[in-house]
């Protein structure tokens, strides 16, 4: 089911990719946009046809999840216990036993650095490989002095295609209750790169929040190619009125998918079956990815998967992303670490099963991690000095850990991994080059994480 | 010809007509002697995020903490009489955690989160119209107070407190005041239950490394082991006949229901389910728990007996 504004409609299976696109070209600035799958592009894809990151926005405890310090003091350990992983040595915490039963499929960093220790600067460094010029969204920083997001850059370099090149899914503008992260998208280069943004209920009922349909075209009517030629010349008297301005490149995305029968099933999760959907488990997140699975499969190069919209937990207008100030040991034992270790553990055997593995560059991460040494309220505060990230598949070597922390987790004591180095393995092992970042004036002198490969 | 005989417990009789299920599937869970799982009943199916179900004192009806939409957290009361919801606190906007209740019912209690950002603890007095006391936690901002439960003689509310000290036990009269830490120990000390006597709290305790059951006197000291499992041991709940603990564990890989008695013997499996099984609470007569099981990646409500 997908949500259209604020209806409700099946996929648009009786209006063909030909006839919106007749109807399209008539629109002024039509069809012009980094759209990435669906076609043949003269771009190499690399070992990575797609890359799939699932953002753990609010910065989750790596302390309790992939990096425990079982010896290390009370005051930094705290409650859980350290869990044998398939990985010969390599402990996870027993939060994850899902996850450390199956550790022969991915790899683990331990040693990520990032440079800022508030989470939309945090998140945008995270998220370009670089440090805004102007000092970030708590300094004053304007969104359009961005970089660029790691999606925004891929997707350009694949070039158009049917399917956007990079989707985000979730219910809005990822940040963190102050504002958005600036570097979710295409920054410098314009909202023209930004992704495409979607919502997926726990129910799986895909909704396109920026998408309004014009009057008169209700989602019935998008079955019928008439109606769809009528509206649409509708939308172009409306766009050449003054109100056109809200209607932008993504409004175009938009319609373009949910006039195409092909593209248009990639966001319907009914096609799966009912043991697939309940092994992903009935929650946004769990739903969220099995889209990405999905859009990964129908060949977008990019898409992020974001935990939650807001990252504040506990208090008003969250949804319990990972800024677990506040009862983290509560928190995670009973809700982020079970529900983390399922999905990711069900997504990624779906990808093996499917044979997108190989493929698909699954990458798992947040913007830091949380204080090794616990607060005055018996919780963990944001930590940038050292946290995790897990790789899978698109040519990264399974079973691996890599990098060392310090014996209370606080800092690297092997070579740290910068988010520079993060979007330069990326973009790399998408088929992005030195020549091919440099043409774009991106990530220019970033390292390949070579311990992955 | 083996005769077989089915023990029925009253409260299951009484719903005869609305529960049969539950009758056919005890009959099941009897015959087998073993099979717990087949006899659950589901008690709610919109499958939602579920957490912290509590009896009301009469024991007709269960409140419970669910995710209503991805951003509210509210408090519900569930009829068991004919399965109708209504919010129990309908003119709070916050979010609602961890209902409790005074064995009288005078007492309604949760913890709130809202413009504060702190979890605070609220108090509603039922003989007073609902007049509503606060206990703010000292941390000031971010701080918390969860896991709230009332002792038998009405007198005292235990929790939860974020302090300096990490999480520890304290209580508060009804009036929240006289403030008292029951636990100043190193780790996280969660989730106390007292005793139906009122002289003894168990409570889950990272003190010795993972979460294990500890049992404390009600005053605090005293403080003897109950479980060793190298994975957590969490949740636990002191039935209302006084001879067994429920908690949940995660010992054979993903969270289950146990039960063992007060001395630390004689461990049984309740739940046996590759999902979650978590957040037991007894029906008062001691003879039922429910408990919010993921079936099929979704949360809800379910009742199973307990032999």
């Amino acid at each position: 089911m997908i949500h259209i504004g604020n209806f409700k409609a099946r996929n648009c299976q009786g209006v063909s990719r030909r006839s919106f696109l007749q109807a399209g070209a008539a629109l002024p600035f039509a069809m012009g946009l980094p759209f990435g799958a669906g076609t043949a592009t003269a771009q190499s894809e690399g070992r990575a046809k797609s890359v799939l990151l699932v953002w753990l926005g609010g910065g989750p405890s790596h302390l309790d999840l992939f990096d425990p310090k079982p010896k290390a003091p009370q005051l930094y350990r705290g409650p859980f216990a350290p869990l044998q992983t398939r990985t010969p040595g390599a402990h996870f915490s027993e939060l994850l036993p899902k996850l450390a039963a199956g550790s022969d499929q991915f790899s683990v960093i331990r040693t990520n650095v990032n440079f800022d220790g508030g989470h939309r600067p945090a998140g945008s460094i995270a998220l370009t490989g670089a440090v805004a010029p102007d000092g970030g969204e708590d300094r004053g920083g304007k969104p359009g002095q961005y970089p660029p997001n790691f999606g925004s850059i891929l997707a350009r370099h694949r070039g158009e295609g049917e399917l956007p090149g990079f989707v985000s899914l979730a219910r809005g503008p990822i940040g963190d209750g102050v504002g958005p992260i600036f570097g979710y998208g295409g920054g410098k280069w314009g909202k023209g790169h930004d992704p495409f943004m979607l919502s997926c209920s726990e129910s799986g009922e895909v909704s396109i929040p920026a998408l309004e349909l014009p009057e008169g075209l209700s989602p019935p009517r998008l079955t019928d190619r008439r109606a769809v030629l009528e509206a649409l010349d509708e939308s172009r008297r409306t766009l050449e009125s003054p109100e056109s301005s809200r209607w932008d490149a993504i409004h175009r995305r938009a319609y373009a998918m949910l006039t195409s029968s092909s593209a248009g099933r990639a966001f319907d999760l009914s096609e799966e079956t009912d043991s697939t959907r309940n092994a992903y488990g009935h929650t946004s997140f769990g739903q969220s990815c099995l889209l990405g699975r999905r859009l990964v499969e129908a060949g977008i190069p990019y898409v992020q998967v974001n935990w939650s919209q807001y990252v504040e937990v506990l208090f008003p207008f969250s949804d319990y992303g990972w800024d677990t100030h506040s009862d983290n040991f509560g928190l995670l034992a009973d809700w982020h670490g079970p529900l983390l270790d399922r999905v990711v553990s069900v997504l990624l055997s779906d990808l093996q099963d499917r044979g997108l593995l190989d493929s698909t560059l699954l990458l798992v991460m947040g913007e830091f991690g949380r204080t090794p040494r616990i607060n005055s309220i018996g919780s963990r505060d944001h930590w940038h000095h050292c946290y995790f990230s897990l790789w899978a598949g698109g040519g990264v070597q399974p079973g691996r850990i890599i990098g060392e922390s310090d014996p209370n987790g606080e800092h690297p004591i092997t070579n740290p991994v910068t988010p520079a180095m993060v979007g330069t393995t990326v973009l790399e092992l998408a088929g992005m080059t030195t020549a091919d970042r440099a043409s774009q004036n991106v990530l220019e002198g970033g390292r390949v994480i070579d311990e992955l490969l | 010809m083996n005769i077989l005989r089915v023990s029925v417990p009253p409260w299951c009789r009484l719903r005869v007509c609305r529960h049969w299920t539950l009758i056919i599937a005890l009959c099941v869970v009897s015959l087998s002697g073993t099979a717990y799982a087949a006899g659950e009943l589901r008690l709610t199916d919109d499958g939602k995020r579920k957490f912290s179900p509590v009896f009301l004192p009469d024991g007709e009806s269960i409140a419970y903490c669910v995710h209503d939409e991805p951003t509210n957290v509210v408090v519900k009361r569930l009829s068991l009489e004919d399965s109708s919801e209504e919010l129990m606190f309908p003119d709070d906007t916050a979010h609602q955690f961890d209902p409790a209740f005074s064995p009288d019912g005078r007492y309604w209690c949760y913890c709130r989160s809202g413009a504060e950002r702190q979890l605070v603890l609220v108090v509603r007095d039922r003989q007073s119209q609902g007049a509503e006391k606060l206990f703010l936690p000292s941390g000031g901002l971010r701080s918390t107070v969860r896991s709230l439960t009332v002792t038998p003689d009405g007198t005292r509310i235990l929790f939860t407190i974020s302090c300096e000290r990490g999480l520890q036990i304290a209580s508060l009269n009804m009036q929240l005041e006289d403030l008292k830490f029951l636990t100043e120990s190193e780790g996280t000390s969660y989730w106390p239950s007292v005793s139906p006597d009122g002289t003894q709290i168990v409570f889950s305790s990272s003190r010795d490394g993972a979460y294990d059951l500890y049992v404390m006197d009600s005053g605090g000291g005293n403080v003897r082991r109950l479980t060793n499992s190298p994975t957590r041991d969490v949740r636990p709940k002191w039935s209302p006949d006084g001879g067994r603990i429920a908690f949940t564990s995660a010992r054979d890989g993903n969270y289950e229901i146990y039960v063992i008695d007060t001395d630390g013997g004689n461990l049984q499996r309740v739940t046996d389910h590759p999902e979650a099984d978590d957040f037991a609470t007894w029906h008062p007569n001691a003879s039922s728990l429910v408990f919010v099981a993921e079936r099929d990646g979704r949360f809800d409500l379910y009742r199973i007996a307990v032999p």
